[in-house]
């Protein structure tokens, strides 16, 4: 259609192509990577240790830097922080206006490494009145079936500095297991992790045995018998 | 003179590109595709592990607690008890299901963005990629004319010829958004040669994620390393999409791009590896409803006169309810598409 038979262009079309680019901006702004965590714990986490570790070698390695390994990872940490909280004082105004509209998005889906020791929750109950405890959920390998949302929180919980979260999730698996033990309420839940390490292909072919270590152990005690 | 015209008339053309209309048929594939999605995600939530341990306060029967409702969330207005969160939850599996019919269908939409919003806050450590994709693009879908035909709406108030194209147009950027991030934060060694391509080797033997012991995989390691270089790729290169089909369109003058970006349809390899992933990652990983609510979205990239081919392969012509009759111009101004968008042709 030629352009002098196309109805005119009214002021709505502008501010629609206003919006749309700002929308878009705001978008992309908001998805410039950064990273989730640079606290000092946060860098402690082994994973991300060693990935520290490995990108201090290569990056070292290039000779472009004039000091040591050590003072190459400090830099480093010291440039990503600055930049992540330049990101955040940027972008202030992406995040509000996408939190307006329900659309903040991260999409850091499988970022970095998957874990090589990934930890999997393991719950015990004590009974009240009793003295030992006794397995409730296990979930390694074919020990239980536990669906995704609750893979999901305990994933989420091996991370440090959840210790609210643990509680909320201990007492919620307390009234789990009196619904399934009515007559043996729970006194004591506890939360311990079991690290496996995921063997490498060869280690597999060749039948290596699996490893495993336990980790993070957190103890519940109910208060009162749920209702 | 011209020379100083030449931001006004680049800024006349970008608004005349976001202006363009075109037949309302891909919208309404996208409409019960989402829709079906929507109500999917729901009722998966209700059954795994059910809409009150979710959203319900700790002493409602819920899990975790919280420091007050975010100012937008329906939850300023009641409190998340077991029977306000039931509530919410058949509530937006009954607009889920109106908005696949397109009754009330803005309203429909509207309402669904609502709820997600609300119970998205509420997640908290239960929270996936599903419920975010939704939840971004439930606003999408109210600026969408999803229901302009093939609908109850188009059927009771009559269709509608030509609608917008940048609703459309804007779903392809925010999804593509959402892969090339995808793609771009794949930075970990394991995405790489440096750590030989072993990202979904291990992804897959991690109980959190994982439906079955990946040790398996041990013996069928090269296919692992062909799909971890694939998503990483294909997830960064995704933009390939939208810029070829941008260049696809008819304009009077081919450039170099044109010719050869421009030359091929994409649609069908990218979107085609991209189910492929999605369905491998649903067979071999609990990540909820996220494969299919993203999948829901590849409805969007169909041109209108494949959604209506679509259509009608299993509905009856008639219940397009748009009259294909053409109205003269000076009868309908409004209708009069500013620049309708013809399927691309093949460039010669």
């Amino acid at each position: 259609m030629a352009e002098a038979e196309r109805p005119r262009r009214r002021w709505f079309h502008h501010l629609i192509a206003l919006w749309i680019t700002f929308h878009l901006f705001a978008v992309t702004v908001h998805l410039i990577p950064v990273p989730p965590r640079t606290d000092d714990r946060a860098l402690a986490i082994p994973e991300v240790k060693q990935e520290i570790d490995r990108s201090v070698d290569f990056l070292h390695g290039l000779g472009l830097y004039g000091g040591t390994k050590e003072e190459l990872r400090e830099d480093g940490i010291e440039a990503v922080r600055t930049y992540t909280k330049q990101h955040k004082d940027l972008t202030w105004f992406a995040r509000y206006y996408l939190g307006r509209i329900g659309s903040t998005q991260a999409w850091n889906m499988f970022g970095g490494n998957a874990k090589e020791w990934p930890k999997v929750m393991v719950v015990e109950v004590k009974p009240r009145g009793e003295r030992d405890w006794v397995l409730f959920q296990d979930g390694r390998w074919g020990a239980d079936v536990i669906d995704h949302r609750h893979r999901k929180v305990r994933r989420q919980l091996s991370v440090g500095g959840r210790s609210g979260r643990r509680k909320e999730y201990a007492t919620f698996l307390a009234k789990e297991w009196d619904a399934l033990h009515p007559d043996r309420p729970a006194g004591q839940v506890k939360l311990f992790y079991v690290q496996q390490h995921t063997r490498t292909p060869a280690e597999v072919r060749a039948g290596e045995p699996l490893e495993t270590r336990r980790t993070l152990t957190y103890v519940h005690t109910v208060k009162e018998a749920a209702p | 003179m011209s020379r100083w015209m030449a931001p006004v008339r680049w800024w006349n053309g970008y608004v005349d590109f976001w202006r363009e209309r075109e037949a309302p048929d891909a919208y309404a594939v996208a409409r019960i595709t989402w829709g079906l999605a929507v109500a999917g995600n729901i009722v998966h939530q209700m059954l795994f592990p059910g809409v009150v341990t979710l959203y319900a306060l700790p002493e409602h029967g819920g899990t975790f607690g919280w420091n007050g409702p975010p100012f937008y969330s329906l939850f300023q207005f009641f409190d998340p008890t077991a029977e306000a969160v039931t509530a919410l939850a058949i509530a937006n599996l009954v607009f889920a299901l109106m908005l696949t019919a397109g009754a009330a269908t803005r309203l429909s939409a509207l309402a669904l963005m609502a709820i997600h919003i609300t119970l998205v806050g509420r997640l908290s450590l239960y929270g996936f990629g599903g419920d975010i994709v939704v939840r971004v693009f439930s606003f999408l879908m109210v600026l969408a004319p999803l229901g302009a035909s093939w609908s109850v709406d188009a059927w009771l108030l009559g269709g509608r010829r030509f609608v917008p194209v940048w609703p459309r147009r804007l779903v392809i950027a925010q999804l593509t958004f959402l892969y090339v991030k995808t793609g771009i934060v794949k930075l970990g060694s394991q995405w790489s040669f440096s750590g030989g391509h072993s990202a979904v080797y291990y992804a897959l033997n991690d109980p959190s994620f994982a439906r079955v012991d990946g040790s398996w995989l041990a013996w069928v390691f090269p296919l692992t390393q062909i799909g971890t270089f694939v998503t990483r790729w294909w997830e960064t290169l995704f933009f390939l999409l939208p810029w070829s089909m941008y260049l696809r369109r008819p304009k009077d003058r081919p450039g170099l791009l044109r010719k050869t970006l421009g030359r091929f349809d994409l649609r069908l390899p990218m979107l085609g590896v991209g189910a492929i992933l999605h369905l491998t990652l649903f067979a071999t990983m609990d990540l909820g409803m996220f494969p299919w609510v993203t999948m829901a979205l590849y409805a969007f990239f169909l041109k209108p006169s494949e959604a209506r081919w679509l259509l009608t392969r299993v509905l009856p012509e008639r219940l397009r309810f748009v009259s294909d009759e053409v109205a003269a111009p000076e009868a309908a101004p409004v209708d009069a598409p500013a620049d309708p968008v013809p399927d691309a042709p093949e460039p010669a």
